[in-house]
């Protein structure tokens, strides 16, 4: 036993020690701050193995060279990805085996570059590294590297292996350890140090202190495990399973299945798509169909063909090129040649041709269609080979519309009959006017005119009863010729067009109640007359309006003294009224629907003078604007007239 | 030209005796002339017919004219009157039975010089001819005259 180097023995285990505590320490941690700190020691670990295992070997016993590098920290690495491994899973011992492999590719890569240059006499080298370590440490990494890859994904298989013979935690680990050591301690001097002296030796001192090293690790790690996290193990699959997903052969097939699934889903799509359409087709009411345009016939229809036409599908298609010809309307079929086939030619894609023509169905009876088409399929060279078509029947919106439109002619024929009437009967009215005008007055003008002659030339010849019927003669004929001009004015506002005008009925009363005073004299009338009495009416017709409303107030106030008149508005049932008051003899409301028939009187005419014909002419003056007039009285307590007029834009007129 | 002269065109004899008596009880006018159709006051104004020799070959100094009228009706009168420069400025008082805005419009538009509607009331009648005379025979500075010898039409 004296050749043991207890020394180096004691530096290694507790080296041991050491290593693992700092890992278990960072494995304990990633609950804290997650696994990527675990990761680096690991990537740093595999480098300072590698370097170590290159240049650094210690004569344990007579035979036995060991390095740290490899007898140390390469199996502890391998236990922190075990308990990896039994602690979070495949997919995350996956993960850190990986990114420990490919830190060291990237190392190896940056190695290869130093070694590249590091003998060229520019290169300053202090302390005088020889070359050949970059090289063989180049050589180391990518064994060391490769191995630890194969070595990791031993660990996880071979435990599985050992799982199914043991149920001891401790023997497991052991058991798997020793193994994938053993196998690396043979492994990594063939591939680093292949062709060197000492290969034999190193192999051997390889299998001893891995095996060494299996041991203490399964102690410390199994212990740690016991101690810190007895809990579940994290679930495992099958062997297949964990190299599967170690080899990322599950991924593959992941993708696989989800393209699988996303084909399926977009056909089930398109399925569904098609039956959607289908239905739709089904269920229209109108006609869908497919028209060949050169072979000229029916390629598809709906059902609804044949509950419009009474023909089955079969049927329409059995007719081929003579469906068209056969089916319809011999003048919409010679315009369809004409004007519609032409058409499709120059109609591009997206517009659609409308046309309306007419069907016979299987019973003989005729059917309005209206029918929308656009291009479905073109020949190579982009003509139109099919369209696609929707039919709808208006028949019953044909017969309202050529009910209406016969209506409406008949209409028109009926107001023109009646325009003509109207015409006439104006005329007859206008020249029967002139002739009352004219040759109903001259005779008068002639009684009057002979009875002054006869008055004053003979005067002395007549008794006083004689002057007095000669009196009564001229008054008579005056009366009368009064009685002509107001009828004729009355007739003339039927007949005469109204001109709208915006004015003042206030200003146009002051105007003519002063005429009124200045022809009475002696009679004393107060007025009062409103504010902005503005409407829109013929300014003729208004004044003749007013005149003959404020001469009525003025001739029934004549026993009132002082008499009062007064001219405004005021609002009645939503709407602006005009007024003009007296304080006169007023009317009894009984008599109040004669007050506007013409040569109607409510007073004895030797009360109050007038034709009677005054408030028929301020009725039809009204009613030509389009207004109303009512009237509101009491015996002796005087009368209001109240009138409307509709609004109207003086522009529009 | 001291003479004042009337031509009254008017058909009906009533009329035109009721006009005599209107003029007679003023008595400013020197004398009457009475046509009773168009077609003779045409005559009468161009020197035709009848009237070749009419004396003395002056102008009336005012035409008072119906418009119904036989033959040649009033506003045909007017119009032909207007046409001729010898007469186109001899002053036209329309007086007729009509007040038809109608005839009124026509008669200006075809260059009457007044409108007067005859009036029933007999007294308007005869105040209407004294204002008539007084206006247009004494108050109005007739138009000169035009010096060309009225021919044929």
């Amino acid at each position: 036993m004296e050749q043991f180097n207890f020394f180096h023995l004691s530096i290694f285990i507790s080296q041991c020690v050491l290593v693992a505590a700092v890992l278990l320490f960072l494995f304990r941690l990633r609950t804290v701050m997650g696994t990527g700190l675990l990761f680096v020691a690991l990537g740093v670990l595999q480098y300072m193995q590698v370097f170590l295992a290159n240049s650094l070997y210690v004569e344990l016993f007579p035979g036995i060279m060991v390095s740290s590098g490899s007898a140390v920290l390469f199996p502890a690495t391998l236990f922190t990805v075990l308990i990896l491994y039994l602690r979070e899973g495949a997919l995350v011992t996956r993960t850190a085996i990986y990114a420990i492999v490919v830190a060291n590719m990237l190392l190896f890569l940056l190695q290869f570059t130093l070694w590249y240059h590091i003998d060229h006499p520019s290169v300053y080298n202090p302390y005088h590294l020889p070359a050949n370590l970059f090289t063989s440490n180049a050589r180391v990494l990518i064994t060391g590297t490769l191995l630890l890859f194969v070595d990791a994904v031993l660990v996880i298989v071979l435990y599985e292996f050992f799982s199914r013979l043991s149920g001891l935690l401790f023997l497991r680990i052991l058991l798997t350890m020793v193994s994938v050591l053993s196998f690396d301690a043979i492994m990594f001097p063939i591939g680093s140090f292949w062709g060197t002296e000492r290969m034999q030796e190193l192999i051997i001192s390889g299998l001893v202190s891995k095996s060494a090293a299996a041991v203490i690790y399964t102690l410390l790690f199994t212990t740690y495990l016991w101690v810190f996290e007895k809990g579940e193990m994290a679930a495992r699959g099958s062997f297949r399973d964990v190299f599967a997903l170690l080899s990322y052969r599950q991924k593959f097939e992941v993708m696989q299945q989800t393209r699988k699934r996303e084909q399926m889903d977009a056909e089930k799509a398109i399925q569904q798509r098609q039956q959607f359409i289908e239905h739709i087709i089904h269920l229209s009411p109108d006609v869908l169909y497919i028209y060949d345009l050169l072979e000229r016939k029916n390629v598809f229809s709906n059902n609804g063909i044949q509950s419009m036409l009474g023909y089955s599908v079969e049927e329409i298609k059995a007719m081929g090129d003579q469906l068209i010809p056969t089916l319809m309307h011999p003048e919409d079929f010679a315009y369809y040649l004409e004007h519609t086939l032409p058409r499709y030619a120059g109609l591009k894609d997206g517009e659609f041709v409308e046309h309306q023509y007419r069907m016979q169905n299987k019973n003989g009876q005729w059917h309005w269609l209206n029918c929308k088409e656009i291009i479905y399929q073109r020949t190579d060279e982009g003509e139109p080979a099919q369209i696609l078509g929707v039919v709808h029947d208006i028949s019953k919106q044909k017969e309202a519309e050529l009910e209406l439109s016969s209506y409406k002619d008949q209409l028109e024929k009926l107001v023109k009959i009646r325009t003509a009437e109207l015409e006439e009967a104006n005329r007859e009215l206008e020249s029967f006017s002139y002739s009352v005008s004219h040759d109903l007055r001259a005779p008068l003008t002639r009684m009057d005119g002979f009875s002054k002659a006869l008055q004053q030339a003979y005067a002395h010849q007549l008794e006083e009863k004689g002057l007095h019927y000669l009196s009564r003669i001229r008054a008579s004929s005056q009366q009368m010729a009064a009685l002509i001009d107001d009828l004729l004015l009355l007739s003339r506002i039927t007949t005469q067009q109204i001109i709208r005008l915006e004015l003042d009925l206030g200003d146009i009363a002051q105007d003519i109640l002063k005429k009124l005073q200045d022809a009475h004299p002696q009679r004393r009338v107060d007025w009062q007359i409103g504010q902005d009495l503005t409407t829109c009416m013929d300014p003729r017709l208004a004044r003749l309006m007013m005149e003959n409303l404020l001469s009525n107030a003025w001739k029934y106030s004549y026993n009132s003294s002082p008499s009062i008149i007064e001219v405004g508005k005021c609002l009645k049932e939503g709407k602006e009224w005009f007024f003009v008051k007296d304080n006169g003899v007023g009317f009894d409301m009984q008599y109040a629907h004669q007050l506007f028939a013409p040569f109607q009187r409510l007073h004895a005419a030797t009360e109050v003078e007038g034709s009677g014909i005054g408030l028929a002419t301020v009725k039809r003056i009204i009613s030509k604007h389009g207004g109303q007039i009512t009237a509101e009285s009491e015996p002796g307590k005087g009368a209001i007239f109240f009138f409307w007029l509709p609004i109207y834009d003086a522009q529009h007129e | 030209m001291n003479e004042k002269r009337i031509l009254l065109v008017e058909d009906n004899p009533d009329d035109i005796e009721l006009v005599q008596i209107a003029l007679s009880s003023k008595r400013i006018v020197n004398h009457l002339d009475v046509v009773t159709d168009g077609e003779a006051a045409l005559s009468y104004l161009f020197y035709q017919g009848i009237y070749q020799n009419r004396s003395p070959r002056v102008h009336p100094t005012l035409i008072l004219l119906d418009l119904q009228l036989p033959k040649v009706d009033g506003l045909e009168v007017l119009r032909q009157l207007r046409a001729h420069e010898a007469t186109s400025m001899l002053p036209v008082v329309v007086f007729t039975s009509s007040n038809q805005e109608k005839d009124i419009r026509q008669s200006y538009e075809a260059g009457a010089n007044s409108y007067i509607q005859k009036p029933v009331d007999a007294d308007k009648f005869e105040k209407a001819i004294a204002e008539l005379q007084l206006y247009w025979l004494i108050l109005n500075e007739p138009p000169p005259d035009s010096g060309i010898p009225p021919q044929g039409y």
